[in-house]
């Protein structure tokens, strides 16, 4: 009797775990718009991005804590200032069969540079050279210290020269090889990418044996799906929503920052803009803590400094400006506008931006400056800013390399005035030769010292009203396990399981 | 009759020659160089030169759009400027999940929409008609996006009876979008019905059905309702065709992959083939569509046929 019922539990004991295993097979992510091509060297898109690095691989990666880490690329060491050699990783297969060599990295590479969308990525490189199978040099015109984190970015991950060729227009709407953990099985259009665990892969294998990301444009149905269990984990919920599902039984919220910045910027070169006195005294009038609790509500921090918290080079000691209306009178009496001036400011059609520009508006009233808000379309927009038609604008940046080069050169060398990202047209020789000496210096400490001085400036010299650094936050179900955001948004879901 | 199909027929051709000429003008109207924006705000001239080249930028337009044309008419609108999908692989992929939310939803309205206006219009202002006529109201007035949600909210999360959004299989992830696209088809037909029948209704025909002893169900179903269907069916067409093309919100909100959404993003993206492959689309379904409301007239309508024959 006491034998039958062993035999009885331990059956059932295996049904069960049986059928939580099948159960455990498949992880459902929602993302809130259809990724545009699984090509890496396609278009420059999140969500995109989001399901492309689950199936391709760079040849180094960022770790949780923004780290280089090894992924295709063993080890790699400077030979010379301008070239850096990388020993690849043996014995790893595409998913079409074919072995990965240095052959694969120097024609990825060289598709990048080619690429419209996300050649900028790599304008560093001059050249690429196969030592061996399993050898490459990189060289560049100049040292350019940021390179790894460049070649972390998912736009240049390494792809399969024979699957590229052989699609043709078809690789990366329906064919997609690479070397990563998930292999790409199936597209619906407008509904859900299919990725199945790739059994051959060179690391750790997926947890989960197939993962579906699906797209789910309304925010607060993301949310509901996730409540509901028709997902497990769901990006981006909106504020409201996170209210809401704060607090529910079975949803795990997971709160992170990203590496984007908001800003107002002024055009230093227009009167009475030019002034930096002005430029200051529109930085103190400005509540930004406001703007954090009402139009944020929660989901962004005020920043001190053009870059965020998380990008490498950030100045955590540089304390920027804070609300002091009477400080802003000051000033601009100081600058000879005591009876008020007259400015516009510009926004494209955003629902944030906009709340900011009002805001905007009633808190320079209050120092006397009377702010007229327009609102452009955005192709309009982005030309017009570049032309420097501007009084000011609402913009922002991701710096999506999490290094300092990235998030500072673009917006405020002076060789990059309008359209390339400096449309305040803000010229410091100083920054220029913070900037340049930045991308040459290759002992970290050093330069870390150069950025921090660049930011220390240019936060002096305002060519910007800092604004924000915004979060993010992904829903989870509670027996979702092994999940990290990473702060560029491109989760990887190699190491997720599904416990239920 | 089949001269009467054929004339019909042969009608469409202009509609969809006029609609082509302004589908092809799209990328020529608003501004941006095409080439400009598949090559993005950093290409150096000489690869812009060669692109415009090697897409015929710089032939005469009366050029160009023959070229198109040439290739349109086999269907063939390019490759998306974007995701370098082939534009009308992508469509016969999206659209099946918009015809069959579109054949439901008019289902749905005609098989609630009918019946609710006849009964209305066979006891006006009654109990029954009047709290058939509000809730129509109610139905034309409802916004989608409100209306989905709602639905989603009831039904999915409180209930817990079907799926809150997708198109993952299974009937049940019909239901939600397809109830919320019919409602206003649905309430737009009832209403539609009644008015219909009530002035058939009044008609000297119906009073000598109804003198010579003919049962009250004869005359409003056979008598009646025949005469009355033909504006009905008229507007089942048009919010057919309406459905086809226009289930954006509800799409949206149900994250199904239809038509609708495509679009929209195609011309928030300025994705022009994408944009001109999917107009196209909506004006051949609305042509024909249009071409079976008026087949249908003249079985309706022994008068239309008797003028063919």
């Amino acid at each position: 009797m006491r034998k039958s019922l062993l035999v009885v539990v331990a059956v059932f004991a295996l049904v069960f775990s049986m059928v939580s295993l099948a159960a455990a097979q498949t992880l459902i992510v929602a993302q809130g718009a259809d990724p545009v091509t699984l090509d890496p060297q396609g278009q420059n898109d999140q969500p995109s991005a989001r399901v492309r690095v689950q199936i391709y691989e760079t040849l180094v990666e960022f770790d949780k804590d923004l780290n280089i880490v090894p992924a295709l690329a063993e080890s790699w060491e400077f030979i010379t200032p301008n070239e850096l050699e990388f020993k690849l990783r043996q014995g790893v297969k595409f998913h079409n069969g074919d072995a990965f060599t240095a052959e694969d990295v120097k024609y990825s590479i060289e598709r990048v540079k080619d690429s419209a969308t996300v050649a900028f990525l790599l304008e560093a490189i001059s050249e690429v050279e196969v030592v061996d199978d399993y050898t490459v040099r990189i060289r560049m015109a100049n040292p350019y210290a940021p390179i790894l984190n460049h070649l972390a970015h998912p736009s240049t991950a390494i792809v399969n020269r024979r699957s590229v060729e052989e699609a043709g227009d078809d690789f990366g709407a329906s064919v997609a090889i690479g070397t990563g953990p998930f292999v790409f099985k199936e597209w619906v259009s407008g509904s859900h990418v299919t990725l199945v665990r790739n059994e051959n892969y060179w690391g750790e294998p997926a947890k989960v044996e197939e993962l579906i990301i699906r797209s789910i444009p309304e925010g607060t149905v993301r949310a509901i799906e996730l409540e509901t269990g028709g997902v497990d984990i769901a990006y981006n919920l909106e504020p409201m929503d996170e209210l809401r599902l704060t607090g529910q039984p079975g949803i795990v919220l997971d709160k992170y920052e990203e590496l984007s910045t908001s800003y107002v910027g002024f055009n230093v070169l227009k009167p009475p803009l030019d002034n930096k006195l002005v430029r200051q005294a529109i930085n103190y009038a400005l509540d930004v803590d406001a703007v954090v609790d009402y139009i944020y509500t929660g989901l962004a921090a005020k920043s001190n400094t053009p870059l965020p918290p998380g990008a490498w080079g950030f100045n955590p000691n540089v304390e920027g400006y804070y609300y002091d209306p009477d400080k802003a009178r000051e000033l601009l009496a100081e600058a000879g506008y005591a009876d008020g001036l007259k400015l516009s400011i510009w926004t494209n059609d955003n629902p944030l931006r906009m709340q900011i520009a009002e805001m905007f508006q009633a808190n320079l009233a209050d120092v006397g400056v009377e702010v007229e808000i327009q609102i452009l379309p955005w192709a309009t927009y982005l030309e017009d800013t570049a032309l420097g038609k501007h009084d000011m604008f609402i913009l922002g940046w991701g710096t999506v390399t999490a290094d300092a080069d990235y998030g500072l050169y673009a917006l405020f060398h002076s060789s990059m005035h309008g359209d390339p990202g400096n449309r305040t047209f803000y010229t410091n020789p100083r920054v220029d030769e913070l900037l340049d000496a930045g991308r040459r210096e290759t002992d970290p400490e050093k330069r870390m010292a150069i950025y921090w001085e660049a930011q220390e400036t240019i936060v002096e010299d305002a060519p910007w009203v800092f604004l924000i650094n915004t979060s993010a936050v992904n829903g989870l179900r509670d027996y979702v396990e092994g999940f990290w955001p990473h702060p560029a948004g491109h989760h990887v879901l190699g190491g997720v399981s599904v416990n239920k | 009759m089949s001269g009467y199909i054929i004339r019909r027929l042969l009608l469409v051709i202009p509609v969809l020659i006029g609609i082509s000429i302004f589908v092809f003008l799209i990328m020529h109207l608003t501004p941006g160089d095409p080439a400009r924006l598949m090559l993005g705000e950093s290409a150096p001239a000489d690869q812009l030169e060669a692109l415009r080249e090697e897409l015929g930028l710089n032939d005469p337009l009366p050029v160009q759009y023959f070229n198109w044309l040439k290739k349109a008419v086999r269907l063939d609108f390019g490759r998306s400027l974007r995701s370098k999908k082939v534009v009308t692989a992508e469509i016969m992929e999206r659209l099946p999940a918009t015809a069959e939310l579109a054949v439901l939803a008019v289902a749905i309205s005609v098989i609630v929409g009918i019946p609710v206006g006849i009964l209305s219009a066979s006891k006006p202002n009654s109990l029954l008609d009047n709290v058939a006529m509000l809730g129509a109201l109610a139905g034309v007035g409802m916004p989608a996006f409100w209306q989905g949600i709602m639905f989603i909210l009831i039904f999915s999360v409180w209930l817990g009876w079907f799926p809150s959004s997708g198109r993952m299989g299974g009937l049940e992830y019909y239901i939600l979008p397809a109830l919320t696209l019919g409602t206003r088809s649905m309430a737009s037909i009832a209403r539609m019905t009644r008015s219909s029948m009530l002035e058939v209704l009044q008609q000297d025909f119906i009073r000598t059905a109804t003198a010579k002893g003919l049962a009250r169900f004869k005359v409003v179903f056979v008598h009646a309702l025949r005469n009355a269907l033909i504006p009905v069916v008229t507007m089942i067409g048009l919010q057919f065709g309406g459905l086809m093309a226009g289930a954006v919100l509800t799409e949206t909100i149900f994250a199904w992959p239809g038509i609708g959404r495509l679009v929209v993003e195609a011309i928030n993206n300025k994705d022009f083939p994408v944009v001109q492959g999917t107009i196209m689309t909506f004006a051949i379904m609305y042509a024909l569509i249009n071409l079976i409301v008026d087949v249908l007239y003249a079985f309706l309508d022994p008068r239309l046929r008797a003028r063919y024959n």
